[in-house]
């Protein structure tokens, strides 16, 4: 109540003393389609029910002259396409600069090293939101060093399975925050923050009270062509006999004869499984913008992993740049078990050995570039993937090897037909608690996309996607009748169907900010790249979309 | 309470509206960690800001164009300024990717993605056109090849002093400032208006 009367009062005084900017941003989706739930290859009665959403979004920027800004996103959904309905002001905060003093009121998002302890962020896509109520300021005390702070509460909402379309777990979170940071030319930017977060829910599917701190650590430097980054967190909570806990991640960019070469190193154990509301930390794996790459993710573990990832890029000439990236990831060695090695989890060779760490390894190579006078783009990749990880309490493992192509022509008068060609051919491998296998699903997919863009006015997106799955009975099931079980009882159900998903898309450009965009046909959830914009989205059955947006 | 909230905002769309706005004085992190002030960049001549990340295809192939411009009409003051939202997942990777390209514009970090938000940014690739006073002119949503020529010729009309373009086009080729320009508005300046 006193942090919105604070707001009144400064937005009050804000119009009487100044003139105001404003610029709005207003986007409506809605959809009308079914959505078809599987729960697996073998399911032979797919759930099929209406799947309907509305969502209109208005986020208004306003700046007056005396520096004070004001965001508010008033939201009108029912149903939004994920999450529950809302009907008001969903987000608002005020921000101000004043000489050497940054304050921030309202819904507080920020980030501090590379968020090991605190990256507040909001993203629709994925219905993610763990900002909190409060204030932060930040006030430079010299030109290189400043004090920064946040107070705040929220109640933040998780879903018990990611599949749910609305979040059914809630924590009551109070966060202090407070820090510093210190540049300096020759030794760089350090800084260091203390978390204190009061998290606690009497909700009767999840109660929870716990206290957790964090202790963080920040330093950014660099050496000549080399640039480094060391982020080193401990983490406490009051509730378990083992308390302490860390995270660590360290950043390595050099420019060797052209090659620029990133390498990541991430190390995180909190020795607990509570949840760490505030911190977003570095992933260290790539996160793929092809439509059948980024079907295979990786599940992170923010708790217990360990992983290394490399990044090359070398431009040779405006006709060929090279891309190549190899990450993995593992958990940390359990005291009852073999401790697997970086070798092991390259090799990925061995399932009962190294099985009991959960690794993970993905290497990425493409090629892209601009030919025949720059009227021909191209971008080819080669993609492998590897994860070995639990299904619910059976081990579990995916490999997929996934060729992504792109091209893109410039024809006449300006106009340009873009072609998205895929190719993936994916192994999941269920397993008992002992490892054997009891069933191996394999699936080939194919996703092409045909886009005609006249510039500035309109395009045109056809879709198809499709899905032949083939199953088969592992050896835990031949043990079970003595001999070949597909031979004697034939293979899973399923096995030997296609799927298919297409689509057309008409996009119109009313002007350089505003268009409208009408899809009809059905959709695989995922991340999808149409008409010059990507986003993740979600399954979608014999249906129709409208997506509205303008900058006004 | 909300009730209350929504009268207040709507009384000051009503006062506030202008019709113009102008970049923010914010200061941004370039790739050296180094803050710079956003309004060096455009204090000799017009800009053009785009908003990218490294997920974003299109975005990429945007730039490539960009890179160009900035090339052709950097002596004439224009300046191209390339704003990078990578969040914490890929940011590591940005520098490696500009370096590799050998863009010639500057790249600024924004992993907070404030500056987005503050020009009512949503999706990507976002560009900002703007002049020497920091008012914007034009603001761009979404990029496929094509689409630079009419950006090149918003900049023209930018570098360009309105004098010297014919009475009978003035009126077709003025920017409506904050309102977005429609196609029929740029696509009749003559061709001999284009500089070498």
């Amino acid at each position: 109540m006193v942090l919105k009367a604070s707001i009144f009062f400064l937005l009050w005084m804000s119009v009487i003393n100044a003139q105001t900017e404003m610029n709005y941003s207003y986007e409506m989706k809605y959809g009308d389609g079914k959505e078809v739930t599987i729960t697996g290859p073998n399911d032979l009665d797919p759930e099929e029910e209406d799947y309907n959403y509305i969502e209109n979004i208005l986020e208004i920027n306003t700046t007056f002259s005396n520096g004070i800004y004001l965001f508010t996103q008033l939201e009108y959904s029912d149903p939004p396409v994920l999450g529950e309905s809302i009907k008001g002001i969903s987000r608002f905060y005020l921000d101000y600069y004043w000489d050497r003093l940054y304050l921030k009121a309202g819904d507080i998002y920020s980030l501090q090293g590379r968020g090991l302890t605190l990256n507040l962020m909001q993203d629709q896509n994925i219905d993610y939101d763990n900002s909190v109520r409060g204030i932060e300021v930040r006030y430079n005390v010299l030109d290189n060093l400043s004090l920064f702070t946040i107070l705040g509460q929220s109640k933040y909402k998780y879903r018990s399975n990611p599949v749910e379309r609305e979040k059914d777990l809630s924590l009551d979170s109070k966060l202090e925050f407070v820090g510093f940071e210190y540049e300096h030319d020759l030794i760089g930017t350090l800084s260091s923050s203390i978390l204190l977060n009061d998290i606690s829910s009497d909700d009767i599917k999840n109660i929870t009270d716990y206290k957790l701190t964090e202790y963080d650590f920040t330093w950014n430097g660099g050496v000549n062509n080399i640039d480094l980054f060391i982020e080193y967190v401990i983490s406490k909570t009051n509730n378990d006999a083992i308390t302490d806990g860390k995270k660590f991640y360290s950043m390595i960019y050099t420019d060797i004869y052209d090659y620029g070469i990133t390498y990541e190193y991430k190390n995180y154990l909190l020795n607990h499984n509570y949840n760490i509301i505030s911190a977003n930390p570095p992933i260290v794996f790539r996160e793929s913008s092809s439509t059948l790459v980024s079907s295979n993710a990786h599940v992170i573990n923010w708790n217990d992993e360990i992983g290394h990832q490399i990044e090359i890029n070398k431009k040779f000439s405006d006709h060929l740049i090279i891309q190549a990236n190899t990450s993995l990831a593992y958990s940390h060695p359990k005291e009852s078990s073999l401790k697997i090695s970086i070798m092991d989890v390259l090799k990925m060779d061995g399932e009962a050995d190294i099985y009991h760490q959960y690794p993970f390894r993905q290497t990425y190579v493409e090629a892209s570039g601009w030919i025949n006078d720059d009227n021909i783009y191209y971008k080819i990749g080669i993609d492998k993937f590897d994860d070995f990880k639990k299904n619910i309490d059976n081990p579990f493992s995916v490999s997929a090897l996934t060729f992504p192509s792109l091209f893109t022509f410039n024809i006449l008068k300006n106009s340009s037909v873009t072609i998205y060609a895929e190719y993936q051919a994916r192994e999941e491998i269920n397993r008992m608690p002992d490892l054997l296998v009891e069933r191996t699903d394999n699936y080939t997919d194919q996703y092409y996309s045909l886009t005609y863009n006249h510039p500035s006015l309109f395009s045109v997106t056809y879709f198809y996607r499709q899905e032949l799955y083939k199953g088969e009975w592992g050896e835990f099931w031949d043990e079970q009748v003595g001999g070949d079980y597909d031979d004697l009882y034939g293979p899973p159900s399923n096995s030997g169907n296609i799927e298919s998903w297409q689509g057309i898309d008409v996009t119109y450009k009313i002007n350089t900010s505003t268009q409208i965009s009408l899809f009809t046909g059905s959709q695989k959830g995922g991340l999808v790249c149409a008409n010059g914009i990507c986003a993740v989205q979600p399954g979608f059955d014999d249906g129709y979309k409208i997506t509205f947006r303008s900058l006004f | 309470m909300k009730k209350f909230f929504i009268i207040n905002l709507l009384v000051l769309m009503t006062i506030g509206w202008s019709g113009t706005n102008h970049l923010p004085n914010m200061k941004l992190k370039d790739l050296k960690n180094k803050r710079q002030e956003l309004s060096q960049y455009y204090s000799d001549g017009p800009i053009l800001i785009n908003i990218w990340n490294l997920a974003c295809e299109p975005c990429k192939k945007e730039m490539k164009e960009l890179d160009k411009l900035n090339i052709k009409y950097g002596p004439q003051g224009f300046e191209v300024v390339s704003i990078n939202i990578d969040n914490t997942r890929s940011m590591s990777k940005v520098k490696s990717y500009v370096n590799s390209q050998k863009y010639s514009f500057t790249v600024l970090s924004d992993p907070k993605a404030e500056f987005f938000r503050k020009m009512g940014g949503k999706v990507m690739p976002f560009v900002i056109i703007a002049d020497s006073t920091g008012k914007i002119i034009n603001r761009h949503v979404g990029y496929n090849p094509g689409d630079e020529i009419r950006l090149e010729k918003e900049i023209l009309h930018i570098l360009q002093p309105l004098a010297e373009i014919p009475d009978s086009l003035k009126a077709e080729t003025e920017p409506k400032q904050t309102h977005p320009i429609t196609k029929p508005d740029l696509e009749v300046i003559p061709e001999e208006n284009t500089p070498e």
